[in-house]
């Protein structure tokens, strides 16, 4: 092919390049559907210079299958929008072409652009970072632990120890309220003294005494000699001994270290429950009725309830 | 305390602070400021001696060499890295302000900003503390090479190899790319500023004449050419001479230019050379077929890809709009920062 067939050429394509439809079928030339006009165009420009097609891939440092997929337009077989446009620039210039026109033409073809950035993520999962063991779930779970500690810190310092015992008690007692004959505890254990014997005159109401925790109370005697309606617990101590009561609401209503010699009495709305230390040394009355407190562990300490 | 409130008023930026060009990107508006990273400062005597920043950017770039002795004309950056901290806070913060139209709070926009892969730690934590000192509220570091590669269109998320040479002011940076992440990067002092020095070196050898920088940087883009080409390109220059002391008109041709630049484009080659010896070989199988692509100011230099070329063997792209590549890279991963993490260098 002569230099000037090469200008013809380049001439009659010259405005296909600009992508106008109607300019290509003005010239009456239509293009081959398979190959567009850039391809055209450097093919013909390499044949113009007698240039083969491994000559053009030696100076352009590719392979002949690549200059040949880009004259044939075969955008697939060849890397990515940039590189293409990149490799028709150089082929430009190797043929003294003008790059910004075919770079036009390529605009027209539309080649898809590779711009998604984001490395597919396959799953969401995340392995932990290596430097950091503790997770922010577990400093959630620290958190909380350490508040525990602190509530629990704050409970043992403030709240008495028996503020759960009594309310259980109340709550026990405003159960069996109803009948405040029957004793607290649903057994009233084996009691080998005679029970019913306690108080012999009186109908057994509420005013019986019940040796509930048996072997550490036995009603001795009932002497007339004490009317009271209200519940009176008369303590005389020979040594000195602890002494805590509760009375019929749970609530304690005496609880202290009485010398020897001394004596106490305490009025309240029985049933009471006694913890009595020294046991041995303690005589106690309850409306004029002694009652004997047998120590139950070595300690001495008597527990019992009196109705 | 305002923080978050003032960064919802601010826009993100993507800068790419470097050597010789500063250009910002605001997140849906594009790049809206290229200038010279150049400051001019201004020494005043008198009881209250004080320095002031007397200009920044072009207005500065046109003193270099001019200015008076109260008047010191800086490139805070040197070599792709913080040579002046204070001086490259004070600039971020003007280019900063100049691209915030919000006059009501001062800005505090979250920052995406490139540095140089074979930066040091302190290098990057110099660049991280100044962008922070400029007013920003969170910084993000990305290494100029994948910058690079995102602003030139390659495919970095995709399980193929991409090759960017991207050539700056102060440096050479040459990257291997797969998967989002780098695979090899390479980066050597290298880039226009060392051409410019060696063109000065060469006249003032050969020629026994001095030029400025700015004048070796017109001989550079005007005749330089790193490939012997059919043509020969002539150009004046004025510049003084050594021996009479006078200023004088010379006429010097490509081909001299090209004599000078070998040594310092002989850096680059071999920096491309080794990373392509360091690449895993099925990267290198991929890059084979696609070639690699360059980018930065430096890509402009005549037949640089034609020397790359025939010193590799494999194709070699010159990147469309090779000077702003970075930056609009930098721009892209700013657009979609909140769902790439693999693109971002640690500290």
């Amino acid at each position: 092919m002569s230099e000037q067939s090469l200008v013809s050429t380049s001439a009659g394509q010259g405005p296909s390049v600009g992508q106008s439809e109607s300019a290509v079928q003005a010239t009456g030339e239509p293009p081959t559907p398979a190959v567009g006009p850039v391809g055209q165009r450097l093919r013909a420009a390499r044949e113009a210079r007698n240039m083969s097609l491994a000559e053009a891939a030696q100076v352009l440092k590719l392979g002949p299958r690549q200059v040949g997929a880009l004259e044939d337009e075969d955008w697939t077989s060849l890397p990515g929008n940039t590189m293409i446009r990149g490799f028709v620039r150089n082929y430009a210039r190797v043929l003294n072409l003008d790059s910004d026109e075919l770079m036009r033409g390529l605009d027209a073809a539309q080649l898809q652009r590779t711009q998604q950035l984001e490395v597919s993520a396959g799953t969401t999962a995340s392995l932990p970072p290596a430097g950091r063991r503790v997770e922010r779930r577990d400093y959630f779970a620290i958190v909380a632990g350490l508040v525990l500690l602190a509530l629990a810190a704050l409970a043992y310092l403030y709240v008495p120890p028996d503020f759960w015992q009594s309310h259980l008690t109340a709550l026990i007692g405003s159960k069996t309220a109803p009948s405040p004959v029957q004793p607290p505890l649903p057994e009233p254990a084996p009691v080998p003294a005679p029970v019913d014997e306690v108080t012999p005159g009186k109908p057994a109401t509420g005013d019986s005494v019940t040796a509930l925790t048996a072997p550490n109370a036995r009603l001795l005697d009932a002497p007339a000699a004490s009317p009271a309606a209200g519940g009176s617990l008369q303590l005389s101590f020979a040594q000195p001994a602890r002494v805590q009561i509760r009375d019929g609401r749970g609530q304690i209503i005496f609880s202290e270290l009485c010398p020897a010699g001394s004596q106490r009495e305490i009025d309240g709305q029985p049933p009471f429950s006694l913890v009595v230390g020294n046991a041995s040394q303690v005589t106690l009355r309850y409306r004029g009725k002694m009652i004997e407190l047998l120590p139950r562990n070595r300690s001495g300490v008597a527990r019992l309830t009196v109705e | 305390m305002f923080s978050f409130l003032r960064s919802y008023f601010s826009n993100d930026l993507a800068i790419d602070l470097g050597t010789a060009n500063t250009l910002i990107y605001v997140r849906s508006k594009g790049i809206v400021l290229d200038e010279p990273s150049v400051v001019a400062i201004r020494t005043e005597g008198g009881p209250n001696s004080k320095k002031t920043i007397q200009a920044v950017g072009k207005a500065a770039k046109e003193m270099l060499g001019k200015a008076p002795g109260a008047i010191t004309v800086i490139r805070p950056m040197k070599d792709g890295v913080i040579a002046d901290f204070t001086v490259t806070e004070q600039m971020l913060k003007q280019f900063i302000k100049r691209v915030h139209d919000s006059r009501l709070l001062s800005p505090s926009p979250r920052i995406i900003i490139c540095v140089p892969s074979g930066s040091t730690q302190v290098e990057r934590r110099a660049i991280r503390e100044s962008a922070i000192g400029a007013g920003a509220s969170q910084v993000f570091l990305i290494e100029e090479p994948m910058a690079a590669a995102i602003g030139a269109g390659l495919p970095v998320s995709e399980p193929t190899g991409s090759m960017v040479v991207d050539i700056g002011g102060g440096t050479t940076e040459v990257g291997v790319i797969s998967l989002g992440g780098m695979v090899y990067a390479g980066s050597v002092r290298v880039g226009g500023d060392k051409l410019d020095e060696a063109i000065m070196n060469y006249i003032s050898r050969n020629y026994g004449m001095l030029i400025g920088e700015n004048t070796a940087e017109n001989i550079k883009k005007k005749i330089g050419s790193a490939f012997p080409g059919a043509e020969v390109r002539e150009m004046e220059v004025s510049g003084i001479n050594k021996a009479e002391g006078i200023p004088r008109k010379f006429t010097i041709s490509s081909n001299e230019i090209l004599e000078a630049l070998t040594e310092p484009l002989n850096s680059v080659v071999s920096a491309v050379k080794s990373a392509l010896e360091k690449t895993p070989p099925e990267l290198g199988a991929d890059i084979a077929d696609k070639g690699m692509v360059l980018t930065g100011g430096g890509a402009l230099l005549r037949d640089l890809d034609r020397l790359l070329m025939e010193e590799t063997g494999l194709p070699v792209i010159v990147a469309e709009e090779p000077l702003t590549c970075v930056a609009r890279g930098c721009g892209m991963a700013l657009e979609k920062m909140d769902n790439l993490g693999s693109i971002f260098a640690a500290d």
